[in-house]
């Protein structure tokens, strides 16, 4: 059985992010294990710009992104398998892979850093009223459809959800000269970037229906109409406000939720944020189980997943050169009023760094609030922001002096 | 009269003003000046799209090397609808070169092999 130090499960910019720096921390065997044809996971697919602004300084699409990644790899000699997908992982660190579709592999690892990003939440995911024909389809799905095959198999189009992905398609569809009725969205404000609201929707004069939810959706065997309609603070619908699209494609835009199931098979436990319970170390409930990206978290910028997967690369290579004091207490990190969900979900005693990134979303939009973390009864951090929103994840750095082993720590949002 | 609106630079998205005097304010960097008074001009924006390749299921996703008037968008996409590409295509490969006389290219944003099979690359 071939072994390695150090296996990731994934290559996008999370997984290439913690190869790229384990093996600039010196861990000399390094595998990457990745189910597609191709070096950078859901950016081949998405073809629009705007990636990679903080990490090469210039907007790239997202094939762009990955042939740069790619590069990267390629010029450090970093194993990789591609169209290999990993079936199960054991107590005793082997890993399964099902090997390019021919044979089942076993590998054995010192320690493993799960980037196996997310999936797309299901119409049945946020129990979307009437028939269930064919033409409903997750945004996600749709794209792949689009820009990974080529195929076209829509002419008249609602999109639920307006978030990036659910903006992104608007755009993308009304190019192909497909007919985009409407973005319907269940909350008061879009979650997407308003540069995104300017030029998928605005440029293309699609309307945005805030506060609208589907009620109902007709047709067999594939989809012929689908009604939305307004909704009040408390979701009921108000009378009248009833619309009725005639469209043969209801594309779901509606969310993602991190892809864990091979750490759930471990009985690996989960926190809020739907991914892996970590430390401050990215590090599971397994000491030499690492969880990145949005494997762990969903992220607003695959620049951002790159750089928590180099922050997840960091931490195993000093589990893995044994740099890593044993954990001798840990505190739980708790979200207080206002948080969605905080990570890391608990600090481990000695944290090792100078300082601690707690990252955070709040669970509705405030504007000019403090966000004060505790230490116990005692504030160590506050900040004020002008805005928080949920669609944006806050990242506050934090001396890590200041942190006590003696009591919890809560972080909320004031509302003094 | 003062203008409103929102910068297409990066994610971030600011808001821009500018005022009677052509005074841009709201931005957060200084890409957002030059993009204000463009805007306010002639709008140009980034194209991204997907061209068909000979022997290929999956298509040649491409952009526009800068951006390009807003108006001439669907022109240059049914350009683009007309084309089927020979691989192998290199990536940053120009597909269509000053297209619509408008001074920007077309470019390829990824590599394309021979044969789709020879993308299972291994080091093992």
């Amino acid at each position: 059985m071939k072994h390695y130090n150090l296996i990731i499960i994934g290559a996008g910019s999370a997984g290439i992010g913690a190869a790229l720096k384990a093996h600039q921390e010196g861990i000399k065997s390094i595998l990457i294990i990745e189910k597609d044809r191709f070096v950078g996971g859901i950016l081949n697919q998405c073809i629009h710009d705007g990636f990679g602004v903080h990490l090469f300084k210039k907007t790239l699409t997202g094939p762009e992104y990955a042939y740069y990644l790619d590069q990267m790899l390629k010029e450090r000699q970093i194993d990789i398998i591609l169209n290999s997908n990993v079936t199960a992982i054991n107590e005793n660190k082997i890993v399964k892979v099902f090997e390019s579709g021919k044979a089942i592999i076993e590998l054995s690892a010192d320690a493993l850093i799960l980037t196996s990003g997310s999936y797309e939440r299901s119409a049945g995911a946020i129990n979307l009223p009437g028939e269930r024909s064919a033409g409903i389809m997750t945004a996600g799905q749709a794209q792949y459809f689009l820009n990974m095959k080529g195929y076209h198999f829509a002419k008249n189009v609602l999109i639920v959800g307006s978030g990036d992905i659910g903006l992104i398609m608007a755009r993308r569809l009304s190019l192909l000269g497909i007919k985009v009725h409407a973005v319907s969205e269940i909350m008061s404000y879009s979650s997407g970037l308003k540069r995104n609201i300017v030029q998928c929707l605005d440029d293309f004069n699609i309307p945005l229906y805030l506060s609208h939810k589907v009620v109902d959706v007709r047709g067999r065997p594939r989809i012929q109409e689908v009604d939305i309609a307004e909704i009040d603070a408390k979701g009921q619908v108000i009378p009248g406000t009833l619309k009725t699209f005639t469209v043969d494609t209801l594309l779901l835009a509606v969310g993602l939720i991190p892809y864990v199931s091979l750490a759930e098979k471990l009985g690996i436990p989960l926190s809020k944020s739907r991914g892996p319970w970590i430390n401050h170390f990215y590090q599971t409930s397994l000491p030499w189980f690492f969880v990145a990206g949005n494997a762990l978290h969903i992220h607003d910028l695959a620049d951002d997943a790159y750089f928590e997967g180099e922050e997840a690369g960091a931490a195993a290579s000093m589990y893995l050169k044994n740099l890593m004091a044993p954990s001798l207490k840990k505190i739980e990190v708790k979200p207080g009023a206002g948080i969605l969900y905080v990570l890391p979900n608990e600090v481990s005693f000695p944290i090792t760094y100078d300082t601690m990134k707690f990252k955070f979303r709040p669970n509705a939009n405030f504007i000019n609030k403090r966000v004060i973390i505790k230490n116990g009864e005692k504030e160590i951090y506050k900040k004020f922001f002008p805005f928080l929103f949920p669609s944006e994840l806050v990242v506050l750095t934090v001396d890590a002096h200041l942190v006590s082993d003696e009591k919890q720590i809560m972080i909320e949002v004031s509302y003094d | 009269m003062i203008k409103k609106l929102t910068c297409l630079v990066c994610p971030r998205g600011c808001t821009l003003t500018i005022d009677e005097a052509l005074n841009v304010s709201g931005n957060f960097c200084p890409r957002g000046i030059p993009y204000a008074l463009q805007e306010l001009k002639a709008p140009k924006r980034t194209l991204t799209y997907l061209v068909k390749v000979k022997g290929h299921s999956q298509p040649l996703p491409v952009r526009s090397d800068a951006p390009i008037d807003k108006a001439l968008i669907f022109e240059a996409v049914a350009i683009l609808n007309t084309l089927e590409l020979t691989p192998p295509i290199d990536f940053n490969t120009i597909v269509v070169e000053n297209i619509l006389g408008s001074g920007v290219n077309i470019i390829a944003t990824r590599k394309i092999e021979c044969n789709e099979d020879s993308y299972l690359r291994k080091h093992v």
